[in-house]
């Protein structure tokens, strides 16, 4: 027999212990997020650090050795702190509009409170039964989620695989700290260093975190990499050369070097990023249309919830109805306090259009994450109060009320579905996490907003304070001046989304979204990745599948967990001493 | 032609209908193009210019239309094209592949899988058994036979079609996540929970193996 006791009773799971701890940290991370969201306009992966956390608490000090408990607390915490991002993004652009707009300024709290909250319980009901499709058919990689799954097993992984998480995230860690603090540069313009133009970039990123998630996608994620060079290494240099952005003599620019820097801009966020959506979005619907026969099996299965043991593990679909049911209702409720003046069917329209793209969105975000660590909340969720614009017929308070519900909505299913993935890697039961996150996740909605309001009432936020300028609400409120006036991108979006939906045709799984994103990104993002991706190829056929799964997995594991972890120490640090 | 040939054109053609209907989706219209000579003249000219009046979604839909529909429509044409051949490339290497033997055979590996957890539940009876050493099998299981067998699942569906696809990975997906939770409780030296989830995890490869028969008997 072995020298350390067995364990008996229980095998511990969704404990109160797990319960009140995921709270909590839920609770710290939501508020420190808000704040550093309107500081810096984003907010930090919250799984890894609430599985640190918990890590340490439940076994460390709590000494309760439980793997599936400890993701459990995992899964609540993240859950809870998904509201900082969905609230942070969107909620302040109505502080900021009413400054100049009193009607605008009393908006009803009670109402953005209610959204909000429906989101979050939407986001989690409409992804739950796209989870046997994201994890078990298509085998997406969510690597934060691997990375978590990672650091949860650690304890009987065996030395050399801790070691070789620790060595990861000591590397990131030492890498990123003078890359934070600007000792070196946190980019790497090899393009620029030799001379080349800004609209054709051959830039990598400073981060051992987005080539860890290259690892661990490996081929998977090259359609991604090379979305992002048709982007800039073909569709820039025409759209330049054919002048398809005004000239250097047409815009009356000083020099070449201005010029450049104006168009690759020009480029980015007017012609590239609207048409990266429009793919995200047709790259989604196909793929839901794709894969038909086996959604058709998944909701199979949740029907058939109660009469196999195995299909027991999933949350039932009469449950599931239920929530849609109910949130909706909630959504309704929000619509009818948030503009009392509009008619009953149209705030009912306004609230099924909203979850529509709630679930859309919702769908693309999971996507996007899974494939590649990386979820467009902010983009979906504009497209979102766009959507809600034109439906409450140019109501900005309404819209953007509604805005805040598919903010977090869709936050909620990437990090469900992350926390599913890990679940699934140490075996936890898909439907004790659903219901862990759907019981809980809706407590950091309280608290985000309470937060919101208290540094309004404080030191407030907004273009006109530089310390807290909330720049992601700041975008928004432009946005919606912008929408006011009429002005939106509508025919990249319409040619975006059917160049998604023709690629969705390709047998090739959520290759549109793909695509998609590599356009919407900046590309030294793309390109870092990609760098992570090629690696991971040449490993893999150079020393074999063995390889990849027990050095590559941990050490990327903890590329990933290390620079998150230290880029929110060195934040709160320097956000605590003034800076 | 070879179903890889095939399926290489296929992406080449792919590579140029992206091309081109991105190319087309990011030109602008006329007036968007004047709204951008505006923007570019006042980010670098110090004399204040005019702003270029908003323009209406519809006239910027209908101005698109002009200068850019039928490029974007070519490069759909050929992404269609690309998509039918790689399906018709995947629909030749089903054909080949029912024909020839090769790759894995999943009902095979199916009944190994089952053998192993099986032997895994009969040591875990034995309470002299060392938790640390099953648990390292049940490692070595995954890595070796697992995962492969997983990796391999393309095959499956090329073979059999997308719902039986899913009617045999939903529960072999049941008996991973089973196998799984048994390697995380032994790490926590719960050989109770261990031995109930080898029990579900049979339950899952027995509900994969009739999928399996079921779909291949069609």
């Amino acid at each position: 027999m072995s020298d350390i006791p067995e364990a008996e009773g229980p095998y511990r799971e969704l404990t109160i212990a797990a319960a009140v701890l995921g709270v909590l940290i839920g609770a710290l991370m939501t508020a420190a997020f808000v704040y550093i969201a309107l500081k810096l306009g984003f907010t930090m992966p919250g799984s890894t650090v609430a599985a640190i956390i918990g890590f340490a608490i439940l076994r460390g000090i709590m000494r309760r050795e439980s793997i599936v408990e400890n993701n459990l607390n995992q899964t609540v915490a993240s859950g809870v702190n998904n509201a900082s991002a969905g609230i942070a993004f969107t909620l302040p652009a109505l502080f900021i509009l009413g400054i100049n707009d009193p009607e605008l300024a009393n908006f009803n709290p009670v109402a953005a409170l209610l959204a909000a909250i429906a989101g979050s319980f939407l986001g989690i009901v409409v992804i739950i039964p796209l989870r046997k499709q994201m994890i078990e058919f298509d085998r997406l990689k969510f690597p934060s989620g691997i990375a978590v799954a990672s650091l949860l097993r650690s304890p009987g992984a065996g030395e050399r695989q801790a070691k070789l998480l620790a060595g990861g995230f000591g590397v990131a860690a030492i890498l990123h700290v003078p890359a934070y603090f600007g000792w070196i540069p946190d980019q790497l313009p090899f393009g620029t260093w030799l001379g080349g133009p800004a609209w054709f970039p051959v830039t990598l990123g400073i981060s051992f975190a987005s080539i860890g998630a290259g690892l661990l996608a490996g081929r998977g994620g090259l359609p991604f990499v090379f979305g992002g060079m048709l982007a800039w290494w073909v569709l820039s240099p025409l759209a330049i050369n054919l002048a398809w952005v005004p000239d250097m003599q047409a815009t009356g620019a000083p020099s070449m070097a201005e010029w450049n820097a104006w168009a690759a801009g020009w480029l980015y966020s007017e012609m590239l990023r609207p048409v990266g959506i429009g793919i995200l979005i047709g790259g989604a619907l196909s793929g839901v249309i794709a894969s038909l026969p086996a959604l058709k099996a998944a909701v199979y299965s949740l029907a058939q919830a109660t009469q196999t043991e195995g299909a027991a593990q999933e949350v039932s679909a009469r449950t599931l109805y239920l929530g849609v049911a109910g949130s909706f209702l909630v959504l309704f409720l929000a619509a009818i306090f948030a503009a009392p003046d509009m008619s009953l069917p149209h705030a009912a329209l306004t609230a099924v259009v909203g979850c529509l793209w709630l679930a859309l969105a919702g769908l693309v975000v999971a996507q996007a994450a899974g494939m590649t660590d990386i979820s467009p909340i902010s983009g979906m969720s504009l497209i979102g109060v766009t959507i809600m614009f034109f439906l409450t017929g140019g109501e900005v308070a309404t819209s953007i009320i509604l805005g805040v519900a598919v903010s977090i909505g869709i936050g909620q299913c990437a990090d469900m579905m992350s926390d599913l993935k890990s679940g699934h890697l140490i075996g936890a039961t898909p439907r004790i996490q659903q219901i862990a996150q759907f019981s809980f996740a809706w407590l950091g909605v309280p608290v985000a907003i309470g937060v919101l309001y208290l540094i309004w009432n404080g030191p407030g936020f907004g273009p006109g304070n530089p310390d807290l300028s909330a720049p992601q609400g700041a975008a928004l409120a432009a946005v919606m001046e912008g929408l006011s006036s009429g002005d939106a991108p509508v025919d990249k979006y319409v040619t975006g989304t059917a160049i998604g939906l023709a690629m969705g045709i390709f047998p090739l799984s959520g290759m549109g979204v793909l695509v998609g994103l590599a356009m919407y990104l900046p590309f030294y993002i793309t390109l870092t990745y990609g760098v992570g991706c090629f690696i991971s190829i040449a490993l893999e056929r150079r020393l074999g599948t063995a390889f990849m799964a027990e050095t590559v997995v941990p050490v990327s594991a903890g590329f990933i967990i290390g620079e998150a972890l230290v880029n929110l120490t060195l934040t709160l640090f320097s956000l605590g001493a003034g800076g | 032609m070879s179903p890889v040939m095939m399926k290489s054109i296929g992406a080449v053609v792919l590579a140029l209908g992206v091309m081109l209907a991105a190319s087309a989706a990011v030109q602008f219209g006329e007036s968007d193009y004047q709204q951008a000579t505006a923007a570019g003249q006042q980010t670098f000219t110090e004399a204040a210019v005019a702003e270029s009046a908003v323009v209406p979604a519809a006239q910027r839909l209908s101005e698109w239309r002009a200068a850019h529909l039928v490029m974007l429509l070519a490069g759909l044409i050929l992404i269609i094209t690309s998509a039918v051949m790689a399906r018709l490339a995947d629909a030749r290497h089903r054909e080949i592949s029912l024909t020839a033997s090769g790759g894995n055979d999943w009902g095979e590996t199916l009944q190994r899988l089952k053998g192993d957890t099986s032997r895994f539940l009969l040591e875990l009876e034995n309470p002299d058994t060392r938790l640390d050493q099953v648990r390292e099998q049940i490692n070595h299981v995954r890595q070796s036979v697992l995962e492969p067998l997983i990796a391999s699942r393309h095959e499956l569906e090329i073979r059999l079609g997308l719902a039986a696809y899913a009617a045999v990975l939903g529960p072999l997906s049941g008996f991973e996540r089973a196998f799984n939770r048994a390697w995380t409780a032994l790490a926590d030296h719960h050989r109770a929970e261990a031995t109930a989830s080898l029990e579900l995890a049979i339950v899952q490869l027995n509900e994969a193996e009739k999928a399996l028969q079921e779909s291949a008997a069609k």
